[in-house]
């Protein structure tokens, strides 16, 4: 596979679930790119779509009740949704891998973790037994596990949170992919770990090339982590832009409500209101007409409760999906 | 300061509270050690005011919480509620007086009964004191409801029923039904998105200014206590580290462990950029915390008396308290300087 500036295109994704005859439209006409080399920052609240939207990158949606009723996904020139599970397969964990939340329900409680990430290495690359072991270590190593020969034989259990995920992305990394996709990898860390683990899979990054797709809820590690930011809301991409631009000058209103919502740590004055946002993130099987954030919206004006917004271009690079925009 | 000019500023006070948790091994089930989750403790909580209370997860926090309730028995120390040690109440005096104190938990989703109604949830705090009869009750639960910004037809509605974020209010408003004066409110809104999580801070601190509530906000999130909290306290290993006013703390952190906690939080700015202090390896296990200060293990600044000295907790400044030997004279003045 040849080096293209777009790693990963997707377009027009909508992934639907079908439950008890009602249909949730958890990823709808999805559109996000990403550069080689780069990372993209994929951030929304609880059930907004985002971890659905990297199942179905790799293909991890389940079937039923999920469906990916349309879109195309192309990884380095293929659409992954036009092939066999077979050569799926073969991509999946080694030109695209993943990391997830909880690293301990994520690794096998049975095998030791050195196992684990040697099982990647020999299924994808068809190593020996040695050689892989080798690699692990290697591996270990690189992520900054100390004694990391010895520690190949520990059970997930005999590590901490924080090496735990150390673990995660030596497997993740170990098969040298082009896409690292990161679902909320630091959330159920403390501080001074995930501020380990963030420095970590920025000097990785760094090293081996691959690109990042990196999913959070928390604004803060979006800043320190992306180049480009995708701001989700009820299955849809609200805003698009490049970090710097996206927390400077930011203009949907759900990205302006979001950022006003949180304190600032070394800003903050007690006594000062946060500008919450009114009403709740929207049942995905019972959504707004419109604009789906038209009833929480300061903004709203009445088309925006008829008329279903576009993604309109504001500069290049930056986009929103609100009628103000039109 | 005399005991009872004492007890009309500060609402709690607990002086070198210790909780020790047993492990049992063996045949007879003898104790073979220990989790020092709490391991002498002094703070005292004014009355009106939010205290803030952060540190890592395992540090004690939420332990110290609930001692500061009773609703653990310390191993050794004293609490003061209004100047009287409460750890020599008998049940009954221990009953009326939970009336003063209430706590709101963290998960929203296991701390309502999933089989009561809104009515018997946050009436039955009135219940079980005795409190009006069944008519009187309910117009009560109205009016917290009311308070909380929730609505009439939710009586009858069930915990599942609710979003997060409303469930949180329940909480709430159970919380509030007995009219205490202090809210322990342990990771209150940690569980909640953000657009949410700013609509119940923002309930808590109307509520805090209608009742004049005292807080105890427990929480790992560094820049929401900040924005709550009058005063703050940094717990690490079972002890407090630092205590200083919220805006001296974050601003002039004097103890490594503030400092690394404070440059460790991702701020959701990019063009801030930050020298991170990155802390080697993870927190000790509290069942055999490391001899000298606890932090030793990790500091970037330890010297030989750091593993074997206990430092105190003493007053750097003014109105300023941290346990290290060389406070004020180690580390960023200001860690959250561009």
């Amino acid at each position: 596979m040849g080096e293209r500036e777009h790693l990963l295109e997707i377009r027009n994704l909508r992934t639907h679930f079908f439950v008890r005859g009602h249909v949730a439209k958890a990823v709808d006409d999805v559109d996000l790119t990403i550069q080689s080399g780069q990372t993209l920052g994929l951030v929304g609240e609880s059930g907004c779509g985002k971890s659905v939207t990297a199942h179905s990158i790799i293909g991890l949606v389940p079937q039923p009740p999920g469906k990916i009723v349309g879109g195309r996904i192309i990884f380095d020139g293929t659409d992954l949704l036009e092939l066999p599970e077979a050569r799926m397969r073969k991509i999946r964990g080694h030109w695209i891998s993943m990391i997830f939340q909880e690293p301990m329900t994520s690794l096998n409680p049975v095998y030791s973790v050195g196992d684990q990430v040697a099982e990647v290495i020999r299924l994808h690359e068809g190593l020996s037994r040695r050689e892989a072991q080798n690699r692990v270590i290697e591996m270990f190593q690189l992520v900054g596990i100390p004694a990391a020969e010895k520690r190949t034989n520990d059970y997930p259990h005999q590590m901490s949170g924080g090496m735990r995920q150390r673990v995660m992305i030596a497997m993740a990394l170990a098969c040298h992919p082009k896409l690292m996709i990161a679902d909320e990898p630091t959330t159920a860390l403390d501080v001074t770990i995930q501020a380990q683990i963030l420095e970590l899979m920025n000097k990785l990054k760094e090293e081996t090339r691959a690109s990042i797709l990196f999913i959070t809820h928390n604004l803060g590690v979006i800043a320190e982590m992306a180049q480009y930011v995708a701001v989700m809301y009820a299955g849809k991409i609200m805003e698009y832009a490049d970090v710097k631009t996206l927390f400077g000058q930011p203009k949907h209103p759900y990205t302006v409500a979001l950022l006003h919502s949180i304190p600032v740590l070394g800003r903050g004055v007690r006594g000062q209101r946060l500008s919450a946002i009114s009403g709740v993130v929207p049942s995905l099987l019972n959504l707004p007409a419109g604009c789906l954030f038209s009833d929480r919206c300061p903004d709203a004006f009445s088309d925006c409760l008829r008329v279903e917004p576009q993604m309109y271009e504001l500069d290049p690079n930056h986009t929103a999906r609100c009628l103000k925009y039109a | 300061m005399p005991e009872t000019e004492r007890a009309a500023i500060f609402l709690v006070e607990v002086k070198d509270l210790v909780k020790h948790f047993p492990i049992r091994g063996g045949v007879f089930l003898k104790e073979v050690a220990s989790v020092k989750a709490v391991d002498g403790v002094s703070l005292s909580i004014r009355e009106g005011e939010t205290m803030g209370l952060v540190g890592e997860s395992g540090c004690g926090k939420t332990t110290l919480g609930r001692l500061m309730l009773r609703l653990e028995e310390p191993t050794a120390g004293e609490i003061y509620f209004q100047g009287e040690n409460i750890l020599t109440f008998g049940p009954s005096r221990m009953r009326v007086l939970r009336r003063e104190m209430q706590i709101v938990f963290q998960d929203p989703f296991s701390s309502l009964n999933p089989r009561k109604t809104v009515a018997e949830i946050v009436g039955e705090p009135l219940l079980v004191h005795g409190i009006g009869n069944r008519r009187e009750r309910e117009e009560r639960v109205l009016s917290l409801l009311e308070v909380v910004g929730l609505r009439r037809e939710h009586l009858r509605r069930y915990p599942h029923q609710f979003s997060g974020g409303q469930r949180q209010r329940l909480g709430v408003a159970r919380a509030l039904a007995l009219n205490p004066r202090l809210i322990v409110c342990d990771e209150a809104v940690s569980a909640l998105d953000v657009s949410i999580q700013a609509q119940v801070i923002n309930l808590l601190q109307d509520l805090q200014g209608e009742f004049g509530l005292t807080y105890l906000f427990i929480s790992h999130d560094l820049s929401v206590v900040e924005h709550v909290s009058n005063r703050v306290a940094v717990m690490y290993l079972g002890k407090i580290v630092e205590i200083a006013a919220s805006e001296e703390l974050y601003t002039t952190p004097l103890h490594p462990y503030t400092q690394a906690l404070l440059s460790a939080s991702p701020i959701p700015d990019p063009t801030t950029r930050r020298q991170r202090i990155i802390l080697k390896g993870d927190v000790p296990s509290p069942i055999d915390p490391p001899s000298g200060c606890r932090f030793h293990t990790r500091c970037l600044y330890a010297r030989e008396i750091c593993s074997k000295d206990e430092p105190d907790l003493r007053e750097v400044e003014r109105d300023h308290l941290a346990s290290c030997f060389f406070a004020g004279q180690v580390g960023t003045r200001s860690s959250t300087a561009a």
